[in-house]
């Protein structure tokens, strides 16, 4: 479920794609400092662009420091934190702790990642109970309607934007609403995309799929294309109406850019898959 | 009191001086920013009628009219579809007393009632479709909404009211396309693309051209 919203680094201004990568370095510094060398491995693109987000829409003090690390011994980088990298930092090792417990569930896979992202997983859900119990009863629905083989998209789809409208909503205040609507309606984008992406394999490994009772429709592709970009449309248009004056460029890049970057991989991917069948 | 006024701009303001300005006064009266404040009421109400006033100027410049409530809600308000008035040539007298109920249900947002009684429907014909998917979209099921509307328009294609729905659902995406054709879009073989490849197998590389 990561590395949907990400930055289309093709077109986007070189001094805001600097802006974004002292974001990014910035998480891995803080979830090394808060968790552990080991959750630096947790490192996504989605949340460095939440951090964007928020960054845009609050006036924070962000601390800028140039630093030398693990990945970059030779030079040091620029790395930008505010108190949202912290934040984000928080809601990585949640949705990173999901995961494995997903991969345990599904595949009897990396019980050891799960293990020791157990105790990160306590601090971050004791620091927001709440928060922590309305995204784990979200991800128990969408379990129990996969288990139900539930093929209606909008169910699932809008099962899990609520989850994702959770992370984004990271404050009680006069703008969480919008975050909640943006963060769902990319939920949605990303749940379809990622079951687009795993239909093929869904199919040779059954496993469910949301999708296999109209993958044969002969609109399928253009019908799964159109409804992502109708998801796209609801997050933007909440996300145009946010006070955001700074970084504008940076964050319509990745939101009207940088998420199809996954999709049109995927789409090529598929036209592969389909030639050699 | 004119929203313009409270935030000190001009109604011809761009949306960035528009926010611009916000952001300038919520700064000032925001709450967490007046804690030892001796008038911090007084601010506090400023800061409500502050953000009362943006969220009305960019709900109108983006719907043409502003359904905003200072309480906050999270549903887009439907008044814009205007499917009270017309009344539909296939009717039997006693599906037009349902519909007219559906009609009701629909117009006070009461999207999951309307939904139940329009299940009891046997007769899905092309006014039923219009109708459901006009509830889904209320109801937030985007995806089976345009289906609904999809289908409705299909049955009878030259329904002014079933085009209309279409093109109304589909009109965030327009803009959306439209928009994109500014910021670029990307090739599957861009760097975008090999980045991703690197990001996720490495999980480690920062996504820098040149690590």
């Amino acid at each position: 479920m990561f590395g949907y919203v990400v930055v289309d680094q093709e077109h986007v201004k070189d001094e805001e794609l600097q802006y974004y990568r002292s974001l990014y370095c910035g998480l891995c510094h803080t979830l090394e400092e808060e968790y552990g060398l080991l959750a630096r491995l947790t490192l996504n693109n989605d949340m460095t662009c939440l951090i964007a987000l928020l960054n845009g829409l609050y006036d924070v003090q962000v601390h800028s420091q140039e630093k030398r690390c693990l990945v970059h011994p030779l030079r040091r980088h620029l790395e930008r934190i505010s108190e949202n990298t912290y934040y984000a930092a928080r809601m990585t090792i949640l949705l990173a702790y999901y995961k494995a417990l997903d991969d345990i569930r599904d595949d009897h896979r990396h019980y050891l990642r799960y293990r020791l992202l157990r105790e990160s997983y306590r601090e971050v859900q004791k620091a927001y109970p709440y928060k922590v119990k309305r995204i784990e009863e979200g991800l128990a629905k969408i379990n129990e309607l996969e288990n139900q083989n539930c093929q209606n998209i909008d169910t699932m789809c809008n099962t899990f934007g609520s989850v994702l409208g959770e992370i984004f909503a990271c404050k009680d205040d006069e703008w969480h609403d919008e975050l909640y609507e943006i963060g769902d309606y990319i939920g949605r984008f990303i749940y379809l995309l990622d079951a687009y992406d795993d239909l093929y394999q869904d199919i040779k490994k059954r496993s469910y799929n949301p999708l296999k009772s109209r993958m044969n429709d002969q609109t399928f592709d253009q019908d799964i294309r159109d409804i992502l970009v109708m998801y796209m449309s609801e997050a933007t248009r909440v996300m145009e109406q946010l006070p955001i004056v700074a970084h504008t460029d940076l964050l319509n890049n990745i939101f009207y850019s940088g998420v199809w970057c996954r999709f049109e991989a995927i789409k090529e991917k598929r036209e592969k898959d389909n030639e050699s069948l | 009191m004119n929203p313009y006024d409270v935030l000190g701009v001009s109604p011809d303001a761009t949306d960035e001086e528009v926010k611009k300005a916000y952001r300038k006064l919520a700064k000032k009266y925001h709450p967490d920013a007046n804690v030892d404040n001796p008038n911090k009421e007084l601010y506090t109400e400023k800061f409500k009628q502050v953000q009362n006033a943006y969220k009305t100027i960019m709900d109108q410049r983006k719907n043409g009219y502003s359904s905003y409530q200072y309480q906050n809600t999270n549903q887009q308000g439907y008044q814009g579809y205007g499917y009270g008035q017309n009344t539909y040539q296939q009717y039997s007298s006693q599906d037009q007393s349902v519909y007219m109920h559906i009609q009701q249900l629909l117009n006070a947002q009461r999207y999951g009632e309307a939904m139940n009684v329009l299940e009891s429907i046997r007769n899905k014909n092309d006014v039923w479709f219009y109708y459901a998917a006009i509830a889904q979209r209320g109801l937030g099921n985007l995806v089976q909404a345009r289906e609904f509307a999809q289908t409705a328009y299909s049955m009878n294609p030259n329904n002014l009211q079933y085009i209309l729905l279409v093109q109304q659902l589909s009109g965030n995406s327009r803009t959306y396309t439209t928009r994109q054709t500014t910021y670029g879009y990307p090739s599957a073989a861009s760097w975008c693309y090999q980045m991703l490849l690197c990001n996720c197998l490495l999980n480690m590389c920062c996504g820098y051209r040149t690590c």
